[in-house]
């Protein structure tokens, strides 16, 4: 009896060992079916954007202006980034502030959570939801009109959550021992926050920058209705429309003529090739840390 | 025990009926303890039981955690710690932590940290003589060969602890609390920071917080049991390890 329960044991135990085995190597499969499929749609994606980026590129559209069916993306270029721009100086100084709140021992517990699950929801809001609410908040109610103000303002609010969140992590990475010896060698917290969480974490807050102006770039929805569009380069901050990539590509592609088509892939290309540096660069940077 | 052979010192601190809790837990019940003037003061225990929770309450530095509820009193030379401003009070009574922890900077920028937050503005060679001061009081200056520009996360855990010794002096504080400074160290490190106690009492008071019992043999004037949140005993060099109370014998017989 006992040699009979033994065998059983060492059955079940063999069959117990070979179900685990083929589920691990099913799910493993699986796994490597999902990545790769990713992997070639991306790589395709890529690949075609700069093919035909590329075979349509000339110098003429990358100096001069132009209105999504003739002339050039000059202003297009120019315009996103001076949009990242504006919304980065919109978003930068509260993220910054927000997250030395949150990673303050002394703040309030409840403000803290609040601001985390605001910027948690804040992620999850369409972005032409914000491009309506600009729309009809700034342009119309503040009479900011299409401009760079506008923009700036739609794009910051969906930096700010990225930042918010990346710079937060940034601080608490720093050694709690430090900031305490901070204060205890008589720093307020002004100091503190100037002398121990900036330059300590200035690694995450710039890769943190460059994530949220990567992400930013390729938005349209929002600029759609708060930046406008212009054949040139804007006059003002306010009530003068700004030109940006995305719109050229949503434009030109759903325009009857070769030429526009053109100007849509370039400006797609450009686009990918821009966005793919930042994070490549925002890699190394944290690499090197 | 204590009271004839202290009546004559000088009290730098008084604390009265000190109480520490949180929502859930007492960890100070009315503690009454007097720190003396360029004396080691000892306050030695076992571990939780409230030591290092009591050394910064002195420095208001307990209040950074909202969770914290202190009553009671705490007198710096006669005046309640709550009438000073938290950020001169911690210039005064200086803390040095039990893990070492230096700046990612260089030995000169770490020693220089405290005064520079203090916006003082010094000349080069004024502020040179100065961090080589601080840097002589902690027993580094010679080991280190002159070389400042060193970073101080690059040294030995024993040099580190005396960087943050250094970083503590050079703002001349009246009273030094040193909470477990050999509890990380190496027999020959924690030899030097004995050293650098006795040395240093001339200059400060000095207030230790250890449950090291040779560490306390060799520089404690003045010890103080906590013993789970309450005060328990107190005595003077050797009286204290003579001491009849049960708590006393109980935790010197674990101790040891």
């Amino acid at each position: 009896m006992t040699n009979s329960y033994a065998k059983d044991q060492t059955e079940l135990k063999w069959k117990s060992v070979s179900t685990r085995r083929v589920k691990d190597k099913v799910a493993n499969a699986l796994s490597f079916v999902v990545l790769g499929t990713m992997i070639v749609i991306l790589i395709s994606i890529f690949i075609y954007v700069l093919n035909a980026g590329a075979t349509h590129i000339t110098w003429k559209i990358l100096s001069t202006f132009g209105n999504t069916s003739s002339g050039g993306v000059l202003n297009a270029i120019v315009g996103t980034w001076m949009l990242v721009g504006m919304g980065l100086v919109f978003s930068l100084p509260p993220s910054l502030l927000g997250a030395l709140y949150i990673v303050n021992a002394k703040s309030n517990g409840t403000i803290s959570s609040a601001a985390r699950l605001f910027t948690d929801v804040l992620t999850s809001v369409p972005s032409i939801v914000i491009g309506l609410f600009a729309y009809l908040v700034l342009v119309i109610r503040y009479h900011m009109g299409f401009s760079l103000i506008a923009g700036g303002l739609a794009l910051s609010v969906m930096m700010l959550p990225y930042l918010l969140r990346i710079i937060e992590i940034s601080f608490k990475n720093i050694p709690k021992e430090q900031i305490e010896n901070a204060y205890a060698l008589g720093a307020d917290d002004i100091r503190v926050a100037s002398r121990i969480y900036l330059p300590q974490a200035k690694v995450g807050i710039l890769s943190g920058i460059l994530l949220a102006v990567s992400i930013s770039a390729g938005e349209t929805a929002q600029l759609i209705y708060s930046a406008g569009f212009n054949n040139a380069l804007p006059t003002g901050f306010l009530h003068s429309q700004v030109a940006y990539l995305t719109y050229v590509v949503w434009t030109g592609i759903n325009e009857p003529t070769t030429y526009s088509h053109d100007l849509a892939f370039v400006s797609a290309m450009i686009l990918v090739l821009s966005v793919t540096a930042l994070i490549l660069i925002s890699k190394y940077i944290v690499r090197r840390k | 025990m204590e009271e004839k052979s202290v009546e004559k010192v000088e009290k730098v601190i008084e604390i009265e009926k000190l109480k520490i809790k949180t929502k859930n837990k007492v960890i100070l019940d009315r503690v009454d303890l007097n720190i003396f003037r360029n004396n080691v003061n000892t306050i030695v225990g076992p571990s939780g039981s409230g030591k290092s929770t009591l050394l910064r309450s002195l420095n208001r530095l307990l209040e950074m955690d909202p969770a914290m509820e202190v009553t009671g009193d705490i007198l710096f030379e006669k005046r309640n710690i709550r009438d000073f401003d938290p950020v001169e009070l911690r210039r005064e009574i200086g803390l040095v932590f039990q893990k070492p922890n230096p700046f990612p900077m260089s030995v000169y920028d770490n020693v220089a940290f405290g005064l520079r937050i203090q916006g003082k503005k010094l000349k080069r060679e004024e502020m040179d003589k100065v961090i080589v001061q601080a840097l002589e009081d902690a027993d580094l200056y010679e080991e280190l060969g002159g070389n400042l520009k060193q970073m101080g996360t690059s040294l030995s855990g024993g040099q580190q602890q005396r960087l943050c010794i250094a970083r503590a002096l050079v703002l001349r504080p009246k009273v030094l609390m040193l909470d477990e400074p050999t509890s990380a160290l190496d027999p020959i490190a924690k030899g030097k920071i004995v050293d650098l106690i006795r040395s240093l009492k001339q200059k400060y008071t000095v207030v230790l917080v250890t449950h090291d019992m040779n560490l306390t043999r060799k520089v404690s004037d003045y010890t103080n049991l906590i013993y789970d949140g309450k005060f328990v005993a107190k005595g003077t060099g050797t009286e204290f390890f003579e001491s009849k109370i049960e708590e006393v014998k109980d935790f010197l017989s674990e101790a040891d």
